[in-house]
């Protein structure tokens, strides 16, 4: 049997369609909030293995919105959930657990053993606060991939904030990569165009973020959606409507209803490269 | 282009990620139920080529109930019917009919009916069996718990089956014990719906029941379907239920027949 290393790990990522892989210890995630530490989601986790796809520019930059919605967002997530699903496949394989963290999550599948009733209410909360099982963004930085920008995506030397990000939290014993220490947002001298150019003014000049004006914007919800969210963000409210408006929500993500055109992806200089 | 041959069959099905793959005659499922036998989905069907993948060990040991259902049993999915359409895909262009037997599946399917998707899911009855597809096609036998063990894996393996009318070279059923009938009876004792009979007789609702984590007014729906036949709306929206909870990822009971058998288990670090 082979040894399972951490070139071979990173190979077979990269065959499968990585354009970028790192490896984090998963000590160096330690600080994450309870149950979204790599240890929370597999016990003696000692690794995490983080890998990122870049979008294509065309669907980011010129095609219809919806096309990118329809087509870019679930295809890329296709992509790399085969990438960490079959990279896992390999680890345990050859002895060890792997876990692999999907592209997209809901926060609340992670903590929420019996989630009836109220389900959908948790739901919704963890879609507006955008918050998944696993940050890959943090396990990303940490595997020495980027750095987390003024917009609160990870930002690579390579591609900026154009890459989309999947993990695999293992036991296996691989060599960590350096955390990236370096931070790219600051060296960009861009005057803060994520902040300037984002339409739902969601990002604070101190990189704050208002999570449910972003996700509002992103959906392009319209205004009696986006008083349902705040309704819910603000207090308990009854079962059905919150039903209604999870629906709406996912109908708008997966049916490809619009978007606010990402110009806090677009407009960040890092690694933006023009297109002939 | 190469001749087909039973071998480059499971070539491509172990290059595409199959981690066991046999065939087995047609024939030998003539006993299935009506409906159920490889000749009533494919008429002139000759070989069933078994496929299957194992699941990742993180999921079914260690990881969060719900992370199973959200990731592991759909991408296991996918994956199989990748592999079944790959195999089907390469038969059907050397001039044979091949039908891809996905690796989930109600009876309805053939019957079709809210009621019959229900029903079908309250006995846990697929289109076809891929378990004894797969005893008879060498890979393993069906233990007490009702599912399938393989020679290498035990239960932790997923199956997905291809129907064929190409006349391919077919392995001998296992003649090996794997599953110690009267002396283990591990997956009896730790089951928590009880759903399993010391004499492997299985009580399928209250297996699905636990699977899915039900609460108690689903359970009542789905006994009722089961008992008596009841108005169409009332099973529309019991089959809405049942389907909700396998794929939003609602829960699941741990899977203790799968884990606490000791047939192929290996210790991961």
């Amino acid at each position: 049997m082979a040894k399972i290393t951490s070139e071979a790990v990173k190979q077979r990522a990269k065959e499968l369609g990585a354009d970028i892989v790192g490896i984090a210890s998963a000590q160096n995630l330690g600080n994450e909030a309870e149950g979204y530490r790599p240890g929370d989601l597999l016990p003696n986790a000692k690794f995490v293995i983080s890998v990122g796809v870049r979008q294509l520019q065309t669907y980011m930059e010129n095609a219809p919105d919806p096309t990118y919605f329809m087509y870019g967002y679930r295809q890329k997530n296709d992509l790399i959930n085969k990438i960490v699903w079959n990279t896992a496949r390999m680890i345990d394989h050859e002895g060890y657990y792997a876990l692999p963290i999907q592209a997209y999550g809901e926060g609340e599948l992670f903590v929420d053993t019996n989630p009836l009733p109220g389900r959908a209410e948790r739901r919704m909360k963890a879609r507006a606060q955008m918050r998944g099982s696993f940050s890959h963004v943090k396990a990303a930085a940490a595997a020495g991939l980027g750095s987390v920008g003024l917009n609160g995506m990870l930002i690579t030397p390579s591609y900026g904030p154009r890459v989309h990000l999947g993990s695999i939290i293992t036991t296996a014993p691989l060599l960590a990569d350096q955390p990236f220490r370096e931070n790219l947002c600051a060296h960009a001298r861009c005057e803060r165009a994520c902040q300037r150019e984002c339409p739902a003014e969601a990002i604070a000049v101190d990189g704050r973020l208002t999570d449910v004006d972003c996700l509002i914007a992103l959906n392009r919800l319209t205004t009696n959606y986006e008083d349902t969210i705040r309704q819910i963000l603000d207090k308990q409210a009854k079962e059905d409507p919150l039903r209604r408006a999870d629906y709406a929500i996912g109908y708008a993500e997966f049916a490809g209803i619009g978007y606010c055109g990402i110009p806090c992806v677009n407009a960040c200089p890092v690694g933006k490269k023009a297109l002939k | 282009m190469a001749k087909l041959t039973s071998e480059s069959v499971k070539e491509r099905a172990r290059q595409h990620g199959a981690d066991i793959v046999g065939i087995a005659a047609a024939d030998s499922l003539r006993g299935e139920p009506t409906g159920h036998r490889p000749t009533d989905l494919l008429p002139g069907s000759k070989s069933v080529i078994s496929v299957g993948i194992r699941q990742l060990r993180a999921y079914m040991e260690k990881a969060p109930n719900t992370m199973y259902f959200m990731y592991g049993y759909r991408q296991k999915n996918d994956y199989i019917n990748e592999i079944s359409a790959d195999i089907a895909q390469l038969l059907d262009s050397e001039g044979y009919a091949a039908l891809p037997v996905a690796p989930w599946g109600a009876a309805e399917l053939t019957v079709g009916a809210a009621r019959g998707r229900a029903k079908a899911r309250a006995s846990m009855l697929g289109v076809f069996s891929h378990s004894q597809a797969a005893a008879k096609a060498g890979l393993g036998e069906v233990g007490l718990s009702g599912m399938f063990l393989s020679t290498v894996y035990g239960p932790r393996i997923h199956l997905g089956s291809v129907i064929t009318t190409a006349p391919l070279v077919t392995d001998s059923p296992a003649t090996g014990k794997l599953c110690d009938r009267e002396g283990c009876k591990e997956c009896v004792k730790q089951c928590p719906a009880k759903a399993i009979a010391a004499d492997g007789t299985l009580d399928p609702v209250s297996c699905v029941i636990a699977l899915d984590k039900l609460s108690t007014s689903y359970e009542e729906t789905t006994r009722q379907i089961l008992e008596k036949q009841a108005k169409e709306d009332r099973l529309k929206r019991a089959a809405s239920a049942v389907g909700y909870s396998d794929f939003s990822g609602i829960g699941f009971c741990g899977l203790a027949c799968i884990n606490a058998c000791p047939v192929g288990k290996k210790d991961l670090r």
